[in-house]
């Protein structure tokens, strides 16, 4: 079940069936313990109860209020737009020093559980989004988004340590919701990681 | 661009919007009430995740036993950064 999520055509409702037999500890914990899984989880929960998928939830309480359109779960629709990214490889490590790398094709990728990991977006949208969550989802003086899921969202509600101390960090940052709430050099930063394969 | 995990800050929001219009709410309703077919296997645990312990990673998982060198496996750059992402998880369940 570890990577149940990653490139994996089971419905997603069957995969959230099969969490039962998992043989995990009966806690909860303050300590952020990463789950894509669980996004999944929550992303079908909010279909159950918005009676839609969650991509259209997405769609129509996020993307087109703050007019994203170049945002969406489609890497097709994305490879349609005119200065889209590409997926680069390298056939072995030589090859990779010498900086040889080979194109390759965009697919039709897609993950079991969307809510974790399946958007595209140009760079454009990105920093609007970013824009809009800064400014408590006000965009253009207007409120798009509620105030008080922005607040929530980026309220540190985990602890996540870091393995190496250094000058320029605090030892601990906090988990939001999709937010990770940072310090550098004594400044908040709101930030999250990603990984994409060969991007 | 894949924006891949960055994907959780929309689903976390869209959620907050459902939150703001009373169809749900982030700590008081146990998820499994909104879908029943969610359950884990400790029933008392199921009856307390709420959408906040999931969208914040509050649940626990087991680590590995014995992680296993990947780097003496002899693995093409594709092969190890998927080895690595599996390597970094370093978890049994839910990842």
């Amino acid at each position: 079940m570890t990577m149940s999520w990653f490139r994996n055509k089971t419905p997603r409702q069957e995969l959230i069936k099969r969490l039962r037999y998992i043989d995990t500890p009966s806690k909860l914990t303050s300590k952020t313990n990463y789950s894509n899984v669980l996004y999944g989880v929550a992303g079908e929960a909010a279909a159950s109860v918005a009676g839609m998928k969650y991509e259209d939830i997405v769609r129509t309480k996020v993307l087109k209020p703050l007019g994203l359109h170049n945002t969406d779960f489609s890497p097709l629709k994305m490879a349609k737009t005119p200065n889209h990214s590409v997926p680069f490889t390298s056939d072995s490590f030589e090859n990779a020093i010498e900086g040889l790398f080979e194109e390759g094709p965009i697919r039709d990728d897609f993950d079991a559980h969307p809510a974790g990991s399946s958007l595209y977006a140009d760079i454009t949208d990105l920093v609007n989004f970013g824009n809009a969550i800064m400014n408590q989802g006000r965009v253009d003086g207007k409120q798009v988004l509620n105030e008080e899921t922005i607040n929530e969202v980026l309220k540190g509600h985990s602890i996540m340590t870091r393995p190496k101390r250094d000058l320029e960090n605090a030892p601990v940052l906090t988990y939001g919701m999709g937010w990770m709430i940072d310090t550098f050099k004594g400044q908040t930063v709101y930030r999250h990681s990603k990984l994409a394969l060969f991007f | 661009m894949p924006i891949a995990s960055i994907t959780k800050a929309y689903t976390a929001v869209a959620v907050g919007e459902l939150v703001a219009e009373g169809k749900m709410d982030w700590d008081k309703t146990p998820v499994n009430e909104y879908l029943p077919e969610f359950e884990l296997k400790d029933p008392v645990l199921t009856k307390q995740l709420t959408m906040l312990d999931l969208l914040s990673h509050r649940t626990v998982c087991k680590p590995l036993r014995r992680l296993p060198n990947i780097m003496q496996c002899n693995l093409t750059p594709p092969q190890l950064n998927l080895a690595l992402i599996l390597y970094s998880m370093n978890r049994t369940c839910l990842t």
